[in-house]
């Protein structure tokens, strides 16, 4: 399936199979709570689907999260890297 | 005051059976990418298969009667069967209504029937250019059966078929 608008728009990065890990939800249970198909959730995991604006807010309303702790228009920093990257990265300096 | 359709409705709306039916797991490994493509040429071939055959006994002049339903019961099975797991493997996408398919889905449908019908126009402009001769009207039957050919495959047929081959696949749950 061709994304929504992938090559003619930015992309739209996601943090939904994060959450969904973290949380322990299978794709399908997250499927039937927003009422989609469970590859449509395969897809927008991993980017090749852009979600509407409604499903998008479905999404957020389901992990209780703001819009913009799940989508963003640039990648999200890594989990880790915000936790421990700048320590890290300190400690790896010469 | 009117009221605006509540969008949560359908979320809670009881879906139909085929729909049901298109959702049940134990299709889920018949929707894995190199699964869909199997049955996309399988279907094909059980499509040529019932062609060929009933083409053959058609024009069989010396054929008994009876072989005619033996031969259409025996040659639809296998088509019915793959056509069946070639709509099965792409979620129902082509053969649900529409209230039925989410959004992606939706999306994925549009964008293959415009495909067909653009290649479906095409034949059809092939089709009046061919025959754009035979100004009394007469129009030769292997035009009008190319025409039908044409129309059945881009209509029918493509969709189901680019889906199958297009689709994104889906790697396991991660959960």
């Amino acid at each position: 399936m061709a994304p929504r608008g992938p090559s003619d728009e930015p992309p739209i990065h996601n943090r939904i199979a994060v959450l969904r890990a973290e949380r322990g939800i299978s794709r399908r249970d997250l499927a039937d709570a927003l009422d989609v198909h469970y590859q449509t959730v395969g897809y927008l995991e991993r980017g090749d689907y852009h979600p509407s604006l409604g499903l998008a807010f479905r999404i957020c309303r389901f992990f209780g999260l703001p819009v913009e702790a799940v989508f963003s228009d640039h990648p999200f920093e890594p989990m880790s890297a915000r936790l421990y990257g700048s320590a890290t990265h300190d400690q790896e300096e010469p | 005051m009117t009221r605006s359709p509540n969008p949560a409705r359908k979320a809670t709306a009881p879906r139909g059976y085929l729909a049901r039916l298109f959702a049940d797991p134990r299709f889920e490994p018949l929707q894995r990418r190199a699964q869909r493509r199997r049955a996309s040429l399988v279907q094909l071939a059980a499509t040529a298969l019932l062609l060929a055959g009933l083409g053959a006994v058609v024009a069989w002049p010396q054929a008994p009667l009876w072989l005619v339903p033996v031969a259409a019961v025996a040659l639809l099975w296998p088509f019915a069967v793959a056509t069946g797991r070639l709509n099965a493997s792409v979620g129902g996408v082509t053969e649900l209504p529409t209230p039925e398919l989410d959004e992606a889905q939706r999306q994925a449908r549009d964008r293959v029937y415009r495909r067909a019908y653009f290649v479906a126009g095409l034949g059809m402009l092939g089709f009046m250019v061919a025959t754009f001769g035979y100004a009394d009207g007469w129009v030769p039957g292997a035009a009008l059966l190319a025409l039908g050919a044409i129309v059945y495959f881009a209509w029918l047929g493509m969709p189901v078929h680019m889906l199958a081959w297009t689709l994104p696949d889906v790697e396991d749950d991660g959960a």
